[in-house]
């Protein structure tokens, strides 16, 4: 241990993770703020863009379903983050193996399993901050949209959201009390950190970086493709994530628990695969 | 002498090629190692592997007294290493990189590290780049900071994989008298393909070609340190000049070639090359037309070992 403030030492212990702190910070400052916000902005222009024709269409004697503009949100948010996870993983191991600054981090005292796990870790925080921002800031307006009927929405929400922010919550039919809501976007995280996890271990095994894009997609495919016919089946299994969420969008009943619980289980199974195939890997 | 590098019967195949061949060599503590060999002859495969980049496919190795087989993180952190081809966060600046780096090395305050990146920015010359972005680097200055992350946690081994690749005339000899500087604190071994640069700082040297060791040892032993010149004069009084030549204490033996032309034979070569020259151009009667090295140099070793043959 250092006492003089003057004096450096050479390190003198491994730890089990050694190196993760400042790995941690160099990829942190790629997801913040940049990255986030621009993914922030993506959901909020997605859920703009299916807003306002829905706001449109509807008045006091038409009213086009706020099962449409929910379900719809969530359906095509959920695609656009779990493609942007697979666009934006897709060269986080083996961009990085390619350039040579993989080797360049493990030929100094830094755990192989560091470099994944900060990725990961990095990831994973960010699309939580990401999805959990998006998804609050469009709830007082899904809320609004459904106590109004689809009419003078905007000048109805800056009142409500003002003077009730949380009483108001619990009063409409299709959407969920705020609590399930944020099961709902704890859902979509899990799927989208396993999506992560799954672009993590594709990195650290294959040698093309066309081909850990385009089987990330694939997965996506499968991913979305299950959730729509594959019934209880898939329940605890990422596609089981996303089938509960559009499941409560569309006004049905749908445990969330189970598939959130093991997509995150599933992603560190994966996540350990990563590693292990990483230690391994010939880094020159 | 310990060994601060050993292997032994170091091999690495990539399917059909075989890059290192059983490959045995040491490198004492405390020298500076040239580590020489034709391009594609395993010099970076071998340093790859000691730094933990590839595994063999067979064979024993060890840095600093420990084998390869564990982690090895903390042998490593006693090591600094420069790649062939180094490469860095693009985005982040020469100063951050040193510091992150520093900080995987060392222990100390936010202003200790400071001041060794201070240090280590004015040891490779990018004191004034120091707020540049590494992206914005010229290959020169890419080399200079790889040399630089390489030597900031002070280790005990310094690797360098081409360390002069790169640079210009005043860039090389900055890295030589760099090197020259820290081969007091430190074990260095370097490949280089610059034979004077090797001979100038190494006194060792390890020669690979095509997977194999071809060569290893002191310095001294294939070069000496004795000085061998042949002589042209021009004039009346050749012989004159190089009979009181002979009488010099610095000067073992005088020989006449025929003609003109005499052969020079002096136990140092550092001495004889600080007076040679002077003592034939101020003596009358004879007018220097050619002085030239007859011994045998590094590159004449380099050539009779690996044949001139380029493996590339």
């Amino acid at each position: 241990m250092v006492t003089d403030p003057h004096v450096t030492t050479p390190i003198e212990r491994i730890h089990p993770l050694q190196g993760i702190g400042g790995l941690l910070g160099v990829e942190f400052r790629i997801w913040f703020p940049l990255r986030a916000v621009f993914l922030v902005a993506a959901g909020l222009i997605v859920f703009g863009v299916m807003y306002a024709p829905w706001s449109a269409a509807s008045s006091p004697s038409v009213d086009p379903g706020f099962g449409f503009l929910f379900f719809g949100f969530l359906s095509v948010w959920s695609a656009v983050l779990l493609i942007s996870a697979v666009s934006l993983s897709e060269g986080a191991v083996l961009g990085e193996i390619n350039r040579g600054t993989a080797g360049w981090l493990v030929a100094m005292p830094i755990r192989r399993a560091s470099v994944i796990m900060a990725k990961f870790t990095a990831a994973a925080v960010g699309y939580a901050l990401i999805i959990f921002a998006t998804g609050g800031l469009v709830y007082p307006i899904l809320a609004g949209a459904v106590d109004s009927g689809g009419t003078g929405y905007l000048a109805w929400e800056v009142t409500e959201v003002t003077q009730s922010p949380i009483g108001m919550w619990g009063r409409f039919a299709n959407l969920p009390d705020f609590g399930p809501y944020l099961g709902m976007l704890a859902a979509i995280w899990a799927t989208v950190v396993f999506v992560i996890a799954a672009m993590m271990l594709l990195g650290a095994f294959l040698r093309s970086r066309t081909a850990v894009f385009g089987l990330g997609m694939m997965l996506v495919g499968a991913i979305v493709g299950s959730a729509i016919v594959g019934g209880t089946s898939v329940s605890a299994t990422p596609a089981g994530a996303v089938r509960a969420v559009l499941q409560i969008a569309w006004g049905n009943d749908a445990a969330l628990l189970v598939p959130i619980v093991s997509s995150l289980l599933l992603s560190l199974v994966v996540l350990g695969a990563a590693v292990w195939f990483f230690d391994r890997r010939e880094l020159a | 002498m310990t060994a601060a590098i050993e292997t032994r019967s170091l091999r690495k195949r990539y399917r059909r090629v075989e890059a290192l061949r059983g490959v045995d060599f040491e490198v004492p503590e405390g020298s500076v190692c040239g580590f020489l060999g034709p391009n594609g002859a395993g010099k970076s495969t071998t340093m790859e592997i000691l730094m933990g980049l590839i595994a063999p496919s067979a064979g024993w190795a060890s840095i600093l007294g420990d084998d390869l087989d564990g982690d090895g993180l903390l042998t490593r952190s006693r090591v600094g290493y420069l790649p062939q081809d180094p490469s860095f966060f693009p985005r982040a600046k020469v100063r951050s990189i040193l510091r992150f780096v520093a900080r995987r090395y060392l222990d100390g305050s936010s202003a200790a590290l400071n001041v060794r990146v201070d240090e280590t920015l004015d040891l490779v010359g990018l004191t004034d780049l120091a707020s540049r972005k590494v992206k914005a680097l010229s290959g020169g200055e890419l080399r200079r900071l790889g040399i630089g992350q390489a030597i900031i946690g002070d280790p005990e081994l310094l690797i360098l994989d081409e360390p002069s690749v790169g640079l210009d005339p005043e860039g090389r000899h900055q890295v030589l008298t760099l090197l020259d500087r820290l081969k007091e604190h430190m074990t260095i071994f370097y490949s280089s393909h610059i034979l004077d640069d090797v001979e100038r700082i190494a006194d060792h040297i390890v020669v690979i070609d095509r997977g194999e060791i071809v060569e290893q040892g002191a310095m001294d032993r294939y070069l000496g340190g004795r000085g061998v010149y042949q002589v042209t004069l021009a004039g009346g009084n050749g012989d004159g000049v190089l009979r009181s030549l002979g009488r010099e204490p610095w000067v073992d033996t005088v020989a006449p070639l025929g003609g003109q032309e005499w052969r020079i034979e002096t136990p140092d070569r550092a001495v004889a090359e600080s007076r040679l020259m002077r003592f034939l151009v101020e003596s009358d009667g004879a007018r220097v037309v050619a002085l030239r090295p007859a011994y045998r140099s590094l590159e004449d070793l380099y050539m009779e070992l690996v044949g001139g043959v380029d493996g590339d």
